[in-house]
């Protein structure tokens, strides 16, 4: 390994040295050994050694940036050159800034080092459990890895930062085959600082794998029909995620979001409280520092349906006035509801169990459309029958204002800890 | 440019297990103006070395960032003895992958580095354009992206070479309110293969662009939601590339087909309308270089067409070595890695439905009630050969004629059904090539077809 500490201080001194005002850097070293299986079968061992250089440069208030994974003398000094070389064709713009002083900060989260038998044992054992309870789901791609990564920060306020952190990552690709019939392919994700449980426990694997069986006897559905949407928490990120349109330095900054003058206003039902908490003990590895070198800390996103902060950056903060966010991470903690599932389910004429979603990106006025898959039909407050061939269409931000409920069941896979949610209006369109 | 360090090292490889040695660097270029802002100015670097070895139907792979002598005999023992590792444990017992006569391919093209300055005054002068000529804007952002790669290449058993692929281009992005205060956004991708001044040595393209892009915003602005439900569409030639590489070309990448994609019992049956054939080109079409011309694949295997629909029937899956083995296929060189620490997997290269022979003038007048759908924003597809794309320009088509221009929407169908209700083919094909495949690791790739006329299930009101 290399003295990585070492690295930050020699560029430093340079950025100084060749004229810079400010400037801030990112040195990391990383490991990553990963065991893939396709269409059930182990096909690759690999291990992989690589690290990196971000070097962000102001000099006479125009900025340079540079990033490159080789970290030895002469690539470092070559990238210091070229960020401070890049600032003299910017633009000068007085919002650039480093963060202040933050302090000495030192991290040490998750498993830095892997117990790589264990790992292949809890591995086979996934392939064997599938294999043998569940024959006819087939595993498309199964990648798991150890991640390991060791970084040092350092700004021109004085602001150091020294962060190991290590991890088991699970990417679980399956469909179930029988006969001709096949199924929509299903991903679950999940990432532990443990090897204590099966990997079928963790997150909602071992959901997915029955909801994925079920689905062999879907079939097209007939018709139209505005109903109510139940989101399963694996999915409901996907239709969280397209929020960040509306809060994203981009809209914000060229004033097109739809939320931009709606600080402290009712965008949401007044039951979702969206916290943004890298620091949150269910989230493995959580950020520590964000890009711009700060702390991270969490905040709330919206608050009891209230919007309660924008998702920006220093710059944009600086440019339009706004609070920049309190970390530059997307680790969504969402408040649990006061319904079970089955609870919400019972109360639905009809509608749709949506378990994963296929769709164009949400234009920034929040419509959408796209593909439900792994969805079943609800009729009179039953599940009646798995579906194919489903579209959905409404718009995002009339969901969240929209809402029938939330369940008091969580899921958290190491990313992200969220309910089930169902929201009404929504249009479900078949053959 | 890389200097090739690995010849001598191929010595080392281990008698009986098949070996690649690669060095390759990803090049990056970035400037962002959002709103006059510089957002982004940045250059990017990420090289090392990769070694993958095969033995008894298991790989091993190691990867460095650093490129030296050293650092290329330490990932060529570590990958052998991951592969070792496997097949210790896995006993698969699989033999060797068959042997490919060994040749060279020589460097296609060089990568020519520009100044960061040149990069910002063409970023400038094109927001400058913007900004002084588009008024009824709410917002507009220029960004330039520049990705190229390049690769050294041995093998034990294959084609060794030097290959590259640089591409860069200017993506611009407006938005305009509709009557009821509305956002609407547009977008297009202005450039291509090569580097800077082979895309940008004059302006007055990137200026036609702008005027047609705002021209379609203004339409857009105006736009209606399409009616939901299954309707007669006239697919314009970005959106048929989109069908021919989510809607198809996944179905019959091999991996996937042997994870069980709808194509693995669909081999010598017809799955399209007779108007239909589809190729996967490697580095020329229609008599001219391909938008991504391929040469090489990172298994050592000189890239070759692979025609993957003949007149309605599918006749042949993208394969690596292995899978190609597997199937009794010759393979064509779709085994690509996107960076120094990825393995190759099975990739479209540049990927297209053979035109025919209608007009698409006929075309849209043949169809009394439906749409024109034009540009599509992303895609997605499924084993099953369901599929979906965002559509982010398409027209009203009425008694024949383009009517009301559409907000986003996003069409959907399953691919092999699509397919056979293709009933017009035009006589000109339309490529893209700015995109990004998504499939465990990101990947540059061409799609393009011609117009089609068929049906398909249409998202909307």
């Amino acid at each position: 390994m290399s003295d990585i500490k070492k690295i930050l201080d020699n560029a430093k001194k340079r950025m100084i040295e060749k004229g810079a005002d400010k400037g801030q850097i990112f040195v990391t070293e990383s490991e990553a050994r990963e065991f893939n299986v396709e269409s059930g079968e182990f096909t690759l061992l690999r291990t992989v050694f690589t690290s990196d250089i971000n070097i962000i440069v102001y000099k006479a208030q125009r900025k340079g940036e540079y990033y490159t994974n080789r970290i030895d003398d002469e690539a470092v000094n070559n990238g210091v050159d070229m960020a401070v070389t890049s600032t003299e064709s910017g633009e000068y713009d007085e919002a650039y800034d480093i963060a202040p002083y933050q302090g000495n900060i030192q991290a040490d989260k998750g498993v830095y080092e892997p117990d790589t038998d264990m790992l292949f044992t809890r591995t086979k054992e996934l392939i064997d459990d599938i294999t043998k309870n569940h024959p006819k789901i087939v595993i498309n791609r199964l990648i798991v890895s150890h991640n390991r990564r060791h970084m040092v920060f350092g700004n021109t306020n004085g602001t150091f930062c020294d962060e190991y952190i290590g991890s088991y990552g699970i990417s679980l690709g399956i469909a179930a085959h029988e006969g001709d019939k096949s199924t929509s392919l299903r991903n679950s994700f999940a990432v532990t600082d443990n090897l204590d449980k099966p990997f079928i426990e963790l997150g909602n694997i071992r959901n997915h794998i029955l909801i994925t069986e079920s689905q062999l006897a879907a079939e097209p559905m007939e018709g139209k029909f505005t109903g109510t949407m139940v989101v399963m928490p694996d999915c409901i990120g996907m239709f969280i995620s397209p929020l960040s349109n509306f809060v994203s330095d981009y809209s914000i900054l060229n004033g097109t979001s739809i939320w931009l003058n709606k600080l402290g206003e009712q965008v949401a039902d007044s039951r979702v409280t969206i916290k943004i908490d890298p620091c949150d003990k269910r989230i493995i590895c959580g950020e520590t520092l964000s890009f711009d070198g700060f702390k991270s800390e969490p905040y709330f996103l919206i608050k009891e349906g209230r919007l309660e902060s924008f998702m920006i950056n220093q710059y944009t903060s600086k440019k339009t006035g706004y609070k920049q966010a309190k970390n530059g991470s997307f680790s969504v903690v969402m408040d649990r509801g006061d319904r079970s599932v089955n609870d919400i389910i019972g109360s639905i004429d009809r509608g749709i169990i949506v378990g994963g979603f296929s769709g164009g990106q949400p234009g920034i006025n929040g419509d959408f459309s796209g593909v439900a898959k792994n969805s079943f039909l609800i009729e009179n407050g039953m599940i009646t029958r798995p579906v194919t061939e489903v579209m959905i269409n409404g718009n995002i931000a009339d969901m969240f204002m929209n809402i029938e409920g939330i369940s008091e069941e969580t899921v958290c896979d190491g990313y992200d800890v969220l309910p089930y949610m169902a929201f009404n209006g929504i249009i479900v369109s078949g053959k | 440019m890389l200097e090739d360090l690995l010849a001598e090292k191929t010595a080392l490889f281990e008698t009986g297990v098949h070996t690649e040695l690669r060095a390759h660097e990803n090049r990056g270029r970035g400037v962002a103006l959002n709103q006059g802002n510089l957002v982004e100015n940045n250059r990017i670097e990420v090289s090392g070395v990769c070694a993958r070895a095969y033995k008894n139907g298991v790989y091993g792979l190691s990867a460095s960032a650093e490129y030296s002598g050293d650092k290329i005999e330490a990932v060529l023992r570590a990958a052998t003895e991951n592969a070792l590792f496997m097949d210790k444990r896995i006993n698969k017992g699989k033999g060797m992958i068959p042997v490919i006569t060994p040749g060279y391919v020589k460097l296609n093209k060089d990568i020519i580095d520009t100044q960061q300055k040149r990069i910002i005054e063409l970023c400038k002068e094109t927001d400058n354009y913007i900004a002084k000529k588009y008024t009824d804007i709410s917002s507009r952002l220029v960004t330039y992206s520049e990705d190229s790669m390049e690769k050294i290449l041995y093998t034990s058993d294959g084609y060794n070479g030097h290959t590259t692929l640089p591409r860069c281009y200017i993506f611009i992005t407006m938005c305009a309110e509709t009557k009821e205060g509305k956002p609407v956004e547009h977008f297009a991708a202005i450039g291509g293969y090569g580097s800077f001044d082979d895309n940008f040595s004059n302006h007055e393209h990137i200026y036609e662009r702008i005027d047609k892009l705002h021209k379609e915003l203004m339409d857009k602005r105006e736009g209606v939601y399409p009616e939901a439900g299954y309707k007669t569409v006239i697919l314009g030639g970005m959106m048929s590339g989109m069908l021919s590489h989510e809607a198809v070309g996944h179905t019959v990448e091999a991996d996937l087909v042997l994870g069980g994609s709808v194509a693995a019992s669909a081999l010598n049956e017809r799955v399209a309308s007779e108007k239909v054939s589809l190729v996967d080109f490697a580095h020329t079409a229609f008599g001219k270089p391909t938008p991504l011309p391929v040469y090489l694949d990172d298994e050592g295997v000189p890239a070759e067409d692979a025609v993957l629909i003949k007149d309605g029937i599918l006749t042949g899956y993208m394969n690596n070595r292995e899978s190609a083995m597997h199937f009794g296929m010759k393979p064509l060189g779709n085994a690509r890695a996107y960076s120094f620490s990825s393995e190759p997997l099975v990739r479209m290269r540049n990927t297209s439905i053979l035109p025919g022979t209608d007009k698409l003038e006929d075309m849209i007048a043949s169809v009394d009630d439906g749409y024109y759908l034009l540009q599509s924003q992303n895609g997605q597809a499924d084993l099953t050969g369901e599929f979906m794309f965002g559509v982010s320009m398409g027209y009203e088509i009425k008694k024949g004629k383009i009517g009301r221009a559409l907000l986003d929407t996003t069409v959907t169908g399953v691919a092999f059904d699509m397919l056979k209700t293709v009933d017009m083919v035009s006589d000109k094909v339309i490529w893209s090539s700015s995109g990004y495949c998504g499939k465990k690791q990101p990947m540059p790739v061409g799609m393009g077809g011609p117009a089609l006329r068929c049906k398909i299930m249409m998202g909307g009101r």
